[in-house]
């Protein structure tokens, strides 16, 4: 039988006589060096051997081989060092691998939509090219209703198609495709007339929510209101509901959130006042529950929503709303 | 909006309220204070009045909700009736001096009242002087300062004619049924419509009605003999005939909102006093027209149980009586659970039970009301758009790219610069008939425009070798769907600059190019289990392709999903995007871009399939190839030359430009599930393969 024993012993008293001679660790990574590849040339032997001349060499190579390591491992602590060291510097940053950034509206959005999901809402979607009737007319606001001037709308052929200037259209749609109870969420690209300066843009995310059950409340709805905003901003703001007007909503509250630049002290961004106008919601109004097709006696809903890019401009606080359009990716990779 | 003046409101009040207080009340009863300026010693409050509710546009109405917002309040001081003292004799339509004849439709009520005798040289009492002064309304005469006076306290806005001018003493109050032009109080034509509410003599139009008089018969300080309007016209006609000839007085904002009718001759009547008072004169007249049933009272039923399901609430009958009681409502009928309540005379927005549902919400106060959690059994609705949205997100950050979202609007010359015509399929004709400029104005077929305009952008602020996506919608026009437009969610990706920067070992930067975006194609259809097919493109504004695949000449290339077009990519032809992109001249490097249809995305159940334990076998093979040959053919060869073939990955493509020819190397990976490959085996099937790609493609080993 060929056997290894007498090359892997002469090495090793070869090695060992080295090992005394040793003057640097310069000299000793150059003997490592030397072993590692005397170690390869002895493995590569193997194959050349019949199955149990296999195993015999097998075991002759690994004693050799854990008998030269442990000389190694004295002689790296007699020079001071852990054996296997490398000299790396984590204060260099390669940028070699590259991760992606989400726009600061989605990536916001991202946060709401999780927070809706958990409490049971489904999200819906619907189109931004819009007919009249699901943008005005199915939400109490007929031809020529003043509260039409409160959204200054796009047409692409007047009076019938236009750009939604809101998604509560989607609302009206699911209640005219699917029935009641339900709870969604209907996010998506609202457009009003406004030219683009710093504090304006003709386009913008929204959030709305609707909630259409037989015994969905004025209470539920605030319930619901107050748990997001704390979810997004924390625990300790304050909220505020007070009384305001929507066609298609009634009672309708405007929500209010105590400032979180001044903590309601009073400042610019709250103009004073302490409290930021953050959503408007209400009680969805009995004329567009009918108009939907819905029994307005047996059912009754809560609606809610909220521009999106105001909010950002609070959360990761901006001040100009224009730049969530013009896309400085370098910025997006700050989040 | 309203603008009210704090000393005119305590006036009313009788009462010294501080102006924190009545902010705070304004506020929490649903009235947004926008600004408080200090004029002339006195504060003069702007707040949000929303379209419900036009009866604070005026100073006692902003009295009257600053009263209810009071323990114990009555609102029945601001009874007109109450609050002033005035004539209170009987209007006699048939003794009136001039013929009125009032067309059905026109208005809910006119009242007029005719003076004799005045003396308009008379000065504006000084107090009322100031007080418009405050609200920036400039002095004009006596009769028509003390006419802008009461408006603001009362809300009825008045008009007031010359009589002297007014021919043959006759008016109509009538619909137009021609088109005219008369001249306004300032001095400009209006363009009377037909069907707009006009007031008119034997002369023609006096007045549009509810918007603004005519010159002809304009109040001057001569002016001896006059007749007080003070009606409540028609809104929708107001308002229509105000938007379109752009001109808005407080008076038409008050029209198209609503005005309170039953108090239209007790405004007239106080304003004939106010001007007796002033300039002399006698009232020798009054005359009143009402549509059928404006008195009638405004009674509503409410339900104590429905009150606090809607609410969430648990009132009883008492406490809903007291809190509505605050803003003038009365209990008229108390039976079992429900309540019948009387809507006080001013208040045009109460016709249903919800409405007083919202005052007794009002009442109680918002604040009060305890959140409680919702308890309802609703299904959750799986939305695959969003759900593919959101792995498709996922992919492109995984693979460094950043989201970006960009107007739906491109430039309205786009698809003549970038050569797509209607029979093309990025073509789009969707346009605003407003834009805010021509920039902004047609919605777009394809994100390429904005893409590549958000990709030049980022260059010239310094942010270079990116891949830049958007998760966004293209419009376009299609009679299938109810809008007569079709919206498509898409992806889309611009893609540019080094990939990998030299350095480190490496000695050229690497260039992102064609086959990033390939891959990127295919690791998106492979996460959801899809395969597609690429056909020929004719995309002008992407560069031509001489691809192996086609035996002519494309423009880009097609994604197609089980035989649908579900998108496209290819190289931007920078030469056609630089007269709508002028910035693309920063990017020195070719520009690649695709965009995928979302709703080609179907996500389908993988498997997974664990390989057998016997080895896996590498090739590698060096293929000298014809460039008219594609990959695809080749490895087809491959593949079907044995079962136990496995993988087959191209792991280089070389060669130089010029030649017909270029190296493929291939690395093919063999295994059989039952035994451990042998060498012969292997070999017999790569002789089969290459003698085969020798035959019929021309392919032949590289030595």
């Amino acid at each position: 039988m060929k056997d290894l024993s007498n090359k892997a012993d002469e090495k090793k008293q070869e090695f060992l006589k080295m090992f005394e001679l040793l003057k640097s660790e310069k000299d000793l990574r150059k003997l490592e060096i030397l072993f590692k590849s005397f170690l390869k040339d002895l493995y590569s032997e193997l194959k050349f051997f019949d199955l149990n001349e296999k195993k015999t060499n097998g075991k002759i190579i690994n004693d050799f081989k854990n008998a030269m390591q442990l000389e190694f491992s004295s002689a790296y602590e007699k020079f001071g060092l852990e054996s296997e060291t490398r000299r790396h510097d984590p204060s260099i940053i390669r940028s070699g691998i590259k991760f992606g950034s989400v726009h600061p509206l989605i990536k916001l959005y991202k946060k709401m939509e999780k927070i809706f999901l958990n409490m049971g809402f489904s999200v819906v979607q619907g189109p931004e090219i819009e007919l009249d009737c699901y943008n005005f007319e199915k939400l109490n606001m007929p031809p020529h209703h003043p509260a039409r001037d409160m959204q200054d709308t796009f047409y692409i052929s007047s009076p019938e198609v236009l750009l939604r200037s809101h998604t509560s259209c989607v609302q009206i749609r699911t209640m005219e495709s699917i029935k009641p109870p339900f709870q969604i969420i209907s996010p998506g690209t609202v457009y009003r007339v406004d030219d683009i300066d710093p504090q304006h843009t003709p386009m913008f995310y929204q959030v709305e929510g609707l909630v259409i059950s037989e015994n969905a409340s004025f209470a539920n709805l605030k319930s619901i209101l107050i748990k997001l905003l704390r979810e997004i901003f924390g625990r300790e703001i304050g909220v505020r509901f007070r009384p305001s007007y929507y066609p298609y909503t009634e009672p309708s509250a405007a929500i209010d959130m105590s400032c979180i630049k001044c903590d309601g002290q009073g400042c610019q961004t709250c103009s004073g006042a302490g409290w930021i106008t953050v959503l408007g919601s209400g009680m969805v109004h009995y004329k567009v529950l009918r108009e939907a097709g819905i029994d307005s006696e047996r059912y009754i809903g809560f609606a809610f929503g909220l521009g999106l890019n105001r909010l950002a401009l609070l959360y990761y606080d901006l001040n100009e709303i224009r730049k969530i359009y013009e896309n400085d990716v370098s910025i997006w990779r700050q989040l | 909006m309203f603008k009210f003046s704090l000393d005119w409101v305590r006036g009313l009040l009788g009462e010294e309220s501080s102006l924190n207080s009545i902010l705070d009340i304004l506020c929490l009863q649903g009235f947004e204070v926008k600004t408080v300026e200090e004029i002339n010693g006195d504060q003069v409050i702007t707040i949000e009045v929303k379209a419900n509710r036009p009866d604070i546009l005026s100073h006692i109405g902003v009295a009257r909700e600053i009263t209810s917002f009071k323990e114990f309040a009555d609102v029945s001081v601001f009874d007109i009736s109450s609050y002033y003292e005035f004539d209170n004799t009987k209007p006699n339509n048939s003794e009136f001096p001039v013929s009125v004849k009032i067309e059905e439709g026109t208005c809910e009520r006119f009242s007029a009242i005719m003076i004799e005798g005045i003396d308009n040289h008379a000065k504006t009492p000084n107090f009322i002087k100031k007080r418009l002064e405050i609200f920036g309304v400039n002095s004009i005469n006596a009769i028509v300062d003390i006419s802008n006076y009461v408006m603001l306290e009362m809300g009825q806005p008045t008009h007031i004619y010359d009589l002297d001018k007014i021919s043959n003493g006759e008016i109509f109050v009538q619909k137009a049924k021609k088109e005219e032009v008369f001249l306004t109080l300032t001095g400009k034509s209006f363009e009377v419509k037909v069907g707009d509410i006009t007031i008119r003599d034997n002369l023609g139009v006096i007045c549009m009605a509810g918007i603004i008089g005519s010159q002809r018969v304009e109040v001057d300080e001569d002016s001896k003999k006059i007749m007080i309007e003070s009606a409540v016209f028609e809104k929708t006609a107001v308002r229509v005939a105000s938007k379109r000839s752009k001109i808005s007085t407080p008076a038409s904002f008050r029209f198209e909102r609503g005005v309170n009718a039953k108090a239209s001759l007790d405004a007239a009547r106080i304003l004939a006093k106010k001007i007796v008072e002033t300039c002399g004169g006698k009232i020798c007249g009054i005359f009143d027209y009402k549509c059928k049933g404006l008195f009638k009272e405004n009674k509503i039923r409410i339900r104590v149980p429905r009150v606090n399901l809607v609410l969430g609430t648990y009132l009883i009958k008492s406490e809903i009586t007291k809190y509505i009681a605050k803003y003038g409502f009365v209990c008229c009928n108390d039976s079992g659970d429900a309540l019948e309540v009387l809507a006080p005379h001013f208040r045009l927005d109460i016709d249903s039970e919800i409405d007083v549902i919202e005052e007794v919400a009002r009442g109680f106060g918002y604040n009060r009301i305890e959140p409680t959690n919702l308890l309802a059994d609703t299904a959750y609705r799986k939305n695959e758009v969003y759900s593919a949205l959101d792995t498709i997100r996922n992919i492109m950050v995984g693979v460094g790219a950043d989201e970006v979202i960009t107007y739906s609007f491109i430039q309205s010359n786009a698809m003549e610069v970038l050569g797509i015509l209607p029979k093309d399929k990025a073509y789009g004709d969707v346009f605003l008939q407003n834009p805010i400029s021509s920039s902004y104005s047609l919605m777009r077929p394809t994100l390429v425009v904005s893409l590549l305009q958000t990709l030049s952008y980022n260059y010239s602020m310094g942010n270079y070798d990116l891949i830049l996506f958007e998760l966004g919608r293209t419009y376009v026009r299609d009679q299938n769907y109810d809008t007569g437009y079709k919206e498509t969610d898409v992806l889309g990706v611009i893609i540019s600059g080094n990939k990998i920067n030299k350095g480190w070992g490496i000695k050229d930067d690497l260039k992102f190019d064609f086959y990033d975006l390939n891959d990127l194609i295919n690791i998106i259809y492979n996460e959801f289990g899809q395969d597609f097919s690429v056909l020929p493109g004719e995309f002008l504004f992407l560069n031509n392709e001489k691809s192996a695949l086609f035996s002519s000449i494309c423009h880009g290339f097609e994604i197609n999903v089980e035989g649908k077009y579900s998108g496209f990519f290819g190289e931007i032809n920078k030469k056609i995007f630089s007269e709508i992109v002028p910035n693309v001249k920063l990017i020195k490097d070719d520009i690649f871009y695709c965009e995928i249809f979302i709703e080609s995305i179907k996500e389908n159940k993988k498997q997974l399939k664990f390989e057998s334990k016997f080895p896996l076998i590498l090739r590698m093979y060096n293929l000298n190839c014809p460039k008219d040959v594609s990959a695809s053919r080749i490895t087809d060869v491959i593949k079907n030359s044995a079962d136990f073939v496995r993988n087959i990955k191209i792991k280089d493509v070389y060669g130089s430009e010029e030649k017909d020819n270029h190296a493929l190397l291939f690395e093919v990976s063999y295994r059989l599930s039952s035994r451990t490959l042998t060498t012969k085996e292997i070999e017999d099937t790569e002789h089969i393969f290459l003698d085969k790609l020798n035959k019929e493609l021309g392919v032949s080993v590289k030595l």
